[in-house]
């Protein structure tokens, strides 16, 4: 079953396009990355799947509904953890958590109990008491995911999940992030190829806004002729003297 | 029912930070109670009797509502909290409403520690002090406004500073420290044109039984509070739209 499908969705800032026409589909319960360098279009693309931004021409569909005009039916199927960590500092991590549930309409006890569960899940239970503020990049991290997680979406949006954290805390995010694999679809933005390669299960290759490649690792070598992602990006994306 | 859930977020947050419990609470109630002893140890100046000193100080702890709700606001912004937020099902009246029952209410706790320390230091009860309260809570709303005017529009390494200036005009020009007629030129056009010497003044003509003079005080305040919040409600809807 499609859970996404965009359709020549494209967003401009002033005169400048940033993202160019973008047609893609994506399946419910996949893991996809959307893969580029910075200012690909990647982050762009989430903000208007996720309505934080209107796209100025074209549309995107979640589970049919128009993300043009259908949001507010939307988001009850979405979340987000945005790029910087997105948390309430001065709260402890089981307040942080029972806030998000109760703004999705939870009651106290289900919030309570949401918060208890996703907290096992993050392995955050040791720090429910701490404030947000206390807690090291990687443990703040999984908070931010884990406020996303607690709504139940069917589709969550990780902008830069791994973004400035140690080789450890990255590991142990990457094994959070593959229990849920299958569960709902996640749709991931990254710089880091062997992210990709560890959790995705479809890839899409962005440049300049425009779509370049997409599919699963093995039909992008396949048509790229490439053995290794890193070659398959750089083929495909200008260089940067280029641009 | 959102826009308390996010409201009980956003007291935790001001009341969770403890410099903001200092300025907003700590700082006013100590200059009420050393300003009143001092001044009646050496008799310094009529603008320092509890009768007069209470209402100014009470107006301008209210300065700090505007700086923490302000900092509050833009933290938010900046942290991308905001961007977490605006993927949920709040409203934009849910924020606006969830920002502003906080300060509503460390206002009301503000006034009341600083009328009871007030009366502790020579401010006579009167009945009318309860009275004071609901205009209290409507002074509250300029500088509530204020906050969300200036946390919508700064950044937030700019809201500090910025803020402060607003803290040092409502200190000079509310009358506070002196009385506005006394200083005249236009030291004293500059006051009597912003709101905040209406703020002192509206409480001072209510305890003073003075209601002729309140209603023009409170008129011009109602019209500062809907300009202000107005416009702050404004911004923020457009900062959510960027």
């Amino acid at each position: 079953m499609t859970a996404i499908k965009l359709l020549n969705l494209s967003k401009q800032y002033d005169k400048k396009t940033v993202v160019d026409n973008l047609s893609l589909e994506i399946n419910e319960g996949e893991f996809f990355a959307l893969l580029g360098f910075n200012g690909a279009g990647k982050t762009v693309t989430i903000k208007m799947l996720s309505g934080l931004t209107i796209p100025s021409s074209g549309d995107a569909y979640i589970y049919d509904y128009s993300i043009k005009n259908d949001m507010d039916k939307i988001k009850s199927l979405i979340n987000i953890s945005p790029q910087e960590t997105a948390i309430a500092n001065n709260l402890t991590v089981s307040e942080n958590l029972e806030f998000v549930a109760r703004i999705y309409d939870y009651s106290k006890e289900d919030a309570k109990r949401k918060a208890i569960e996703l907290m096992n899940k993050f392995s955050l239970t040791d720090r429910k008491d701490d404030k947000a503020k206390k807690l090291s990049g990687g443990f703040k991290r999984r908070l931010s995911i884990a406020m996303a997680l607690i709504s139940d979406p069917k589709i969550l949006f990780l902008d830069e999940p791994t973004l400035g954290l140690d080789i450890r805390s990255r590991k142990d995010l990457w094994n959070i992030l593959l229990n849920l694999k299958d569960k709902i679809t996640i749709i991931m933005t990254t710089h880091y190829l062997e992210e990709v390669i560890a959790l995705a299960d479809k890839i899409a290759i962005i440049d300049k806004g425009q779509l370049k490649i997409s599919g699963t690792l093995d039909h992008l070598k396949e048509q790229t002729k490439l053995e290794n992602l890193e070659d398959i990006l750089l083929s495909l994306t200008e260089s940067k003297e280029n641009i | 029912m959102k826009a308390i859930v996010y409201a009980k977020r956003n007291l935790k947050e001001l009341l969770n930070d403890p410099l903001s419990l200092i300025f907003t609470i700590g700082l006013p109630a100590f200059l009420l109670v050393f300003i009143i002893s001092l001044n009646k140890s050496l008799g310094l100046n009529e603008a320092f009797s509890p009768e007069n000193f209470v209402p100014s100080i009470i107006i301008f702890s209210y300065s700090f509502l505007t700086m923490f709700s302000a900092i509050l606001v833009s933290k938010d912004r900046s942290s991308s909290f905001l961007t977490r937020m605006f993927v949920t099902p709040l409203k934009p009246k849910d924020y606006i409403i969830g920002y502003m029952i906080p300060q509503f209410i460390i206002a009301l706790i503000q006034s009341i520690i600083l009328y009871g320390l007030g009366l502790i230091v020579g401010l006579k009860f009167s009945w009318i002090i309860l009275l004071t309260i609901p205009f209290l809570l409507i002074i509250s709303l300029l500088f509530i406004g204020m906050g969300m005017l200036f946390g919508s529009l700064l950044k937030e390494q700019q809201v500090g500073p910025i803020v402060s200036i607003v803290v040092q005009v409502v200190a000079f020009l509310s009358g506070m420290w002196f009385n506005l007629d006394l200083v005249g030129g236009a030291f004293e056009v500059i006051g009597r044109i912003l709101p905040f010497s209406h703020a002192v003044d509206l409480l001072k003509y209510i305890l003073a039984n003075d209601f002729t003079n309140m209603l023009i005080s409170l008129l011009i305040l109602i019209g500062y509070i809907l300009v202000i919040n107005i416009l702050a409600i404004i911004t923020f809807k457009k900062k959510m739209k960027s």
